[in-house]
């Protein structure tokens, strides 16, 4: 195996006053050096908390329970502040869906980009700042010498979220985390920066790891697909298969959900109620209340994830009787 | 126009102070939407769309044009008149978590509107809102509950059951679904399609999802910087875009492909909707229109006819009419 980043069994929780919330329970992913993961799913999947977890950047309400996140011949949850810090920036960049979170609202955008190239003492403050400059050109800031000396509040909502993306990019990391990058944007601003972030990604030959809700964008620019639900992966897919061939009930249902843009006005496939909060560690398979295939096994029994082809795996015990019959 | 149209609204301009100056947020704007008829309005951030929706209800009044609803004048009534075509009138919002009252039960706030306009007696209210509660796809259980013990889309069934309370003509939908999960959203979408013919409604669906305005509405309108740019039944809209706004719209719409090889390339219309404090003279679009002229920079575009009750306005459409 050759992954470069490698989640293994991750639980973690938000213990409350009254009752702890369960969001991740189990969950096991890698990303190959190259590749471009996209992890989809509702809000309340997990799949924002399990990358945010991995990197250590949950809030001290939190509680990692178990698991590890290998990146670098290292397990990043076993790292204190200093060395993880060394990783952060460096080696992994983060982009934020908030535009709000992802920039200091008291710097200048160009000295935040410079920051991350200082900071790890990569090259001097004028060698910075022109690496800065061709950043901010690179990723479609017009008039880059001119934002370069602005604030983030005078930045356009687009503009925002291709500087926080230079931040991210500006000490060439290996990997690149994107947490719904381009959500809070307009769908003709969400397409540019989408095809930036694509461009410089692959000149890098940078490897990402891609959190969305949009099945749209998941599928127009990653290579494979996870599907989490309840804090676990449901279907693990190259992009072909997920498109054609994925089997989870919840990936149909998802991909049911999506509402067609062609004048017809077919009744929706929508998968019922909506996602669970775990107040306890789901016993059975995490969708089950909302599976319309559910059967008995389903509430006792944790599915496990089951390899179908190569490439190709789904946690579903539906899906493995029936290929256990069929094999 | 029709002159049995349940809500008319003519030429509608409306502006707000921004420092010494004002700004257009909605320009000479005028659509009609029939009794029972969905009408959508798509745009992006700053189209003035959400504007246009409150308008539309009399929450806002317009600096110029009139807003007539079933013939009249919403600006020539009397307050006591427009509270009652008020019950007529009513306006669901993208966040039902700060519409509604937290700190009363799920039934208390549905009682509400119902107490306001004095209807019923408190059984027959009650009742109601038994009624209601089922309508939306909720049951009775759900009436005791406080609003925080309710998912977002449980959330926004008891929004659009407190605006059924009255029995609207006319329900504006200002971006439901922007905050709702995608399997939520569907279903919100369905529930909203059950109520048209159930209840006898027409909406005024505003949303930047092009693929949820198409999916529910009879007739679509482009709104661009506080103008709208085109219209169209929405079968034509979708089949043939015409004004290179809406056509941007729909290229940038992510649909799933049906392979990695046919993917398409992440290309569209350069650059963000410009400020309503600096708007582009001429053509707003001008700024990123891929067909841009000299005459779209000086003069304002022409509206065009260009297919059965589908119009557009734009100097490059005009250009290729006069051949």
């Amino acid at each position: 195996m050759s992954a470069l980043f490698q989640i293994n069994d991750l639980a973690v929780s938000f213990p409350g006053r009254d009752q702890t919330v369960y969001a991740v329970n189990g969950l096991s992913l890698a990303v190959e050096t190259g590749e471009w993961l996209g992890v989809v799913g509702e809000s309340g999947s997990g799949k924002s908390v399990s990358l945010l977890a991995s990197l250590q950047l949950l809030s001290a309400t939190s509680r990692i329970d178990r698991g590890q996140v290998w990146f670098d011949g290292r397990d990043l949850l076993r790292l204190k502040r200093r060395p993880l810090r060394e990783i952060l920036g460096r080696k992994i960049g983060v982009i934020f869906q908030n535009l709000a979170n992802g920039l200091d609202p008291s710097m200048r955008v160009g000295v935040q980009v410079m920051e991350p190239m200082l900071a790890h003492a990569i090259c001097t403050k004028p060698e910075a700042r022109r690496r800065a400059l061709d950043l901010l050109t690179e990723l479609g800031l017009s008039d880059p010498e001119r934002q370069f000396e602005r604030y983030p509040f005078e930045l356009s909502g687009g503009m925002r979220q291709r500087a926080m993306m230079a931040v991210a990019l500006a000490a060439e990391p290996a990997l690149l985390i994107a947490d719904e990058p381009t959500t809070a944007l307009d769908t003709t601003v969400q397409l540019q920066v989408l095809s930036v972030l694509q461009e410089a990604c692959r000149r890098r030959q940078m490897t990402v790891i891609m959190v969305t809700h949009d099945l749209g964008v998941a599928t127009n620019v990653c290579d494979r697909v996870v599907v989490m639900y309840g804090g676990q992966v449901m279907e693990n897919a190259e992009i072909d298969t997920f498109i054609q061939a994925s089997v989870h009930p919840y990936t149909q249902g998802l991909k049911g959900s999506m509402i067609p843009l062609n004048g017809t006005h077919a009744p929706i496939q929508a998968i019922e109620g909506s996602a669970d909060i775990f107040h306890q560690v789901p016993r059975g398979c995490p969708f089950v209340a909302r599976c319309p295939v559910a059967f008995e096994r389903c509430h006792t029994e944790r599915p496990r994830l089951v390899s179908l082809a190569d490439g190709h795996e789904a946690a579903c015990h539906r899906v493995e009787e029936a290929t256990a019959h069929v094999g | 126009m029709s002159d049995n149209a349940l809500l008319a609204i003519d030429q509608v301009t409306k502006t707000f102070p921004w420092g010494k100056h004002r700004i257009e947020a909605v320009r000479r704007v005028s659509l009609s939407i029939g009794t029972a008829e969905t009408l959508g309005l798509v745009g992006e951030s700053g189209s003035g769309k959400s504007t246009l929706g409150r308008l539309a209800i009399g929450l806002l009044a317009p600096d110029r044009g009139t807003v007539t609803v079933s013939g009249v004048n919403l600006g020539a009534v009397a307050p006591r008149t427009l509270r009652t075509m008020r019950q007529t009138l009513q306006i669901v919002f993208q966040d039902p978590g700060a519409a509604l009252n937290a700190r009363v039960s799920v039934a208390a706030n549905i009682l509400e509107p119902l107490v306001v306009h004095n209807i019923g007696t408190r059984d027959e209210r009650l009742r109601r809102v038994g009624r209601l509660l089922e309508r939306v796809g909720l049951t009775t259980a759900h009436g005791p509950a406080m609003p925080d013990e309710l998912s977002g889309g449980q959330l926004q069934r008891v929004m659009i059951a407190r605006a059924l309370a009255l029995g609207p003509k006319l329900l504006v939908c200002d971006e439901i679904l922007s905050a709702l999960d995608l399997s939520v959203q569907a279903q919100v979408l369905s529930l909203l399609d059950d109520l048209r013919t159930t209840e006898d409604l027409a909406y005024l669906f505003i949303s930047h999802n092009l693929s949820a305005v198409a999916y529910l509405s009879d007739r679509i309108g482009v709104m661009y910087l506080g103008e709208l740019v085109e219209w169209a039944p929405t079968a034509a809209l979708v089949a043939a875009p015409k004004h290179p706004y809406t056509q941007a719209l729909f290229q940038s719409i992510l649909e799933v492909p049906v392979s990695k090889a046919a993917r398409k390339s992440l290309t569209g219309i350069p650059g963000e909707v410009p400020s309503a404090i600096d708007r582009p003279s001429g053509c707003a679009f001008h700024t990123r229109c891929p067909l841009a002229m000299d005459i779209c920079r000086q003069e304002a575009p022409p509206w065009l006819t260009v297919g059965d009750q589908h119009q557009a306005a734009c100097h490059a459409l005009a250009a290729v009419e006069e051949g």
